[in-house]
């Protein structure tokens, strides 16, 4: 999109540029502060901590660091196993979630073939149209089917396909030219190698963004967690669960904030390598013209 | 030669036929996994809404949902306060605060000085994550944190509790603060969606309106929002149907209470999802929290078709 300048304007857009800015600016400042507070509450010791927690640290206690790894800890569990729940958690909840939607989108998008526009139009109602409050009744089934606090078949419940990822998928997939596959087939490859050696390269972009969209998600996620594999905390929970009882433990205070920071870092360096590709492939919806 | 390269307008090729089994091996697993995680369990809430803890039929679980309009459920929880407080997060969030970020969404795809800065200053909250954020906010609108602070040395007037414990806990504060939060926060819009939107429309388009004597605001309304108005109909539409579901983190910011005067329909779903979980959902009825899941169903889906038919005119208008 075209960049706006400063120079050269009329004095209304040099008006309108210089608010914005000013706003951007205050705004980025609201967004942060809570992160940079954490910071300087990782680095204090308990008492500084609840004499002013908004103080500024008298020494700092990189310690607490080291000490996250020790003491910070839920039942049996401490940092390096929740680290562990949410890295695999992390793996098979953004490969079968990415998996899914894109094995269902491609077909539907390159091929014609009988049930392709009901299913199409299935998955567009699944996404549209709310059917609320149906927590309890999943959670009756995954106890049925023993998918509660079951690592080996949890997975089965987060491939979701009919979801968001798939109208991106569906969009992008739509959008890649037919020629390079229409090529491959007179050269004699078969439909598996089309999508893996000519689809999924061209969408890689896309698939790269969806990714790590879900991967964000999936690392910070708490709710399905604590319902679902609550014998198997990752970090969101534990910081969740460390939290309320280090409201009782005044010198778990900094410990709490250092685990925040260490559980943080991936996902904002993941995030800002990426910015670029998230920004402009999760797209969805036409565009006019 | 494949169904992508030749296609016939009745019927099936050859071709297209030899590609059968690939296509239903592909879309096999993903299909009944829908079948089995939605059609089954939205049939299996919507069946359990009329069956009592014994299976027998009923209505009483129903008739439960209507009379926790005005009392305390079962579960200890006013839903038709609820239900006030989603709708005014719905209203504010999504009439307020909506047309505002799709505002600041483009000057940012404008490229703004700084605007890559700003951009991952604006989307830390989430990749913090909201266990973190909130127990960051909750300090900040603590008794002794900065905000009650700056109140008190402005000469506002706050309820004793405030001045004792924060402002998450009177209820007159707790709900404002937390909707206060959260429009800050979403007033600087990032959604991924709409800036990929954005950007998207080519220079062209903006380059010929200037030599038309287009201004800035002109180019906003009349170009770039129109350009990607599909895209806003559909979020528009996706937030037409959260109007019951988003809960601005209420259960983290209350402890899992909903307390003091927090509580969203959101909220009210999960809590008791959670404590059906917490029982293991054994001897636990299903069947209140499955009426109240089809009763706001029932709620919602006027809303929704209303709503889309609505935004289906507009773009019709729009694109005039």
């Amino acid at each position: 999109m075209a960049k706006i300048t400063f120079r050269k304007q009329t004095a209304e857009v040099k008006i309108t540029y210089v608010v914005f800015l000013i706003f951007y600016i205050v705004m980025a400042f609201l967004h942060i502060m809570p992160l940079g507070w954490s910071l300087m509450s990782s680095v204090k010791t308990g008492e500084e901590f609840f004499a002013n927690s908004f103080g500024l640290p008298t020494a700092i206690h990189l310690d607490n660091y080291i000490r996250v790894f020790k003491e910070f800890t839920y039942r049996q569990y401490n940092y390096l196993d929740m680290l562990w729940n949410s890295l695999w958690m992390l793996v098979v909840g953004v490969v079968v979630e990415v998996l899914a939607s894109a094995l269902l989108a491609y077909p539907l998008a390159r091929f014609r073939f009988p049930g392709r526009s009901f299913i199409y139009t299935v998955v567009i109602f699944a996404n549209t149209i709310p059917i609320i409050g149906a927590g309890p009744a999943k959670f009756k089934l995954m106890s049925a089917l023993g998918f509660v606090n079951n690592p080996w078949l949890i997975w089965i419940s987060w491939a979701n396909a009919f979801d968001f990822a798939f109208i991106v998928f569906y969009g992008n997939f739509k959008g890649i030219s037919m020629t390079y596959s229409e090529a491959a087939k007179m050269d004699g490859a078969g439909n598996l190698r089309v999508l893996f050696q000519i689809i999924f390269p061209q969408a890689f972009p896309c698939i790269a963004a969806i990714s790590i969209t879900s991967a964000i998600n999936v690392w910070n996620n708490y709710s399905t967690v604590m319902i679902y594999m609550r014998e198997y905390p990752n970090l969101a929970y534990g910081l969740y669960l460390f939290n309320t009882a280090a409201n009782y433990v005044a010198d778990s205070k900094p410990i709490y904030f250092a685990a925040t920071i260490i559980s943080c870092i991936p996902v904002i360096v993941l995030y800002a390598c990426n910015q670029k590709l998230i920004l402009t492939n999760v797209t969805a919806g036409g565009l006019k013209g | 030669m494949s169904s992508e390269i030749k296609k016939k307008k009745f019927g099936y090729s050859k071709f297209e036929k030899m590609n059968f089994p690939f296509i239903y091996l592909m879309i096999a697993f993903p299909i009944i996994q829908f079948l089995v995680f939605w059609v089954y369990v939205n049939a299996s809430s919507i069946a359990l809404s009329f069956q009592t803890a014994q299976g027998e039929f009923t209505f009483r679980n129903i008739s439960a949902v209507f009379k926790a309009f005005n009392t305390v459920d079962s579960y200890g929880l006013n839903f038709g306060e609820s239900l006030k407080h989603s709708l005014i997060i719905w209203g504010i969030s999504h009439l307020i605060v909506f047309p505002i970020s799709i505002i600041t969404t483009y000057i940012l795809q404008r490229q703004i000085f700084g605007h890559y800065v700003w951009r991952v200053c604006y989307i830390i909250p989430s990749l913090m994550g909201s266990i973190i954020w909130t127990t960051l906010i909750k300090y900040i609108v603590a008794y002794d944190g900065p905000v009650v602070t700056l109140l008190l040395q402005a000469g506002a007037d706050l309820p004793e509790m405030v001045r004792h414990s924060g402002l998450l806990a009177s209820e007159k504060t707790a709900l404002p603060t937390v909707i206060a939060v959260s429009t800050i926060m979403g007033l600087v819009g990032n959604s991924a969606v709409l800036t990929g939107a954005f950007s998207r429309v080519p220079d062209e388009i903006f380059e010929s309106a200037k030599l038309d004597g287009a201004g800035f605001w002109r180019e906003c309304f009349q170009i770039a929002i129109p350009c990607v108005w599909s895209t806003l109909v559909m979020m528009m539409t996706f937030s037409l149907c959260s109007i019951f579901t988003s809960d601005v983190n209420v259960f983290l910011y209350s402890n899992g209470t909903g307390e003091p005067g927090m509580t969203t329909v959101g909220f009210h779903l999960y809590i008791i999802t959670y404590r059906i979980s917490m029982s293991g959902g054994a001897r636990t009825s299903y069947g209140y929290p499955a009426a109240l899941g089809l009763v706001l169903t029932c709620m919602t889906l006027p809303v929704v078709l209303i709503g889309r038919w609505l935004l289906d005119k507009l773009q019709d208008a729009v694109e005039l």
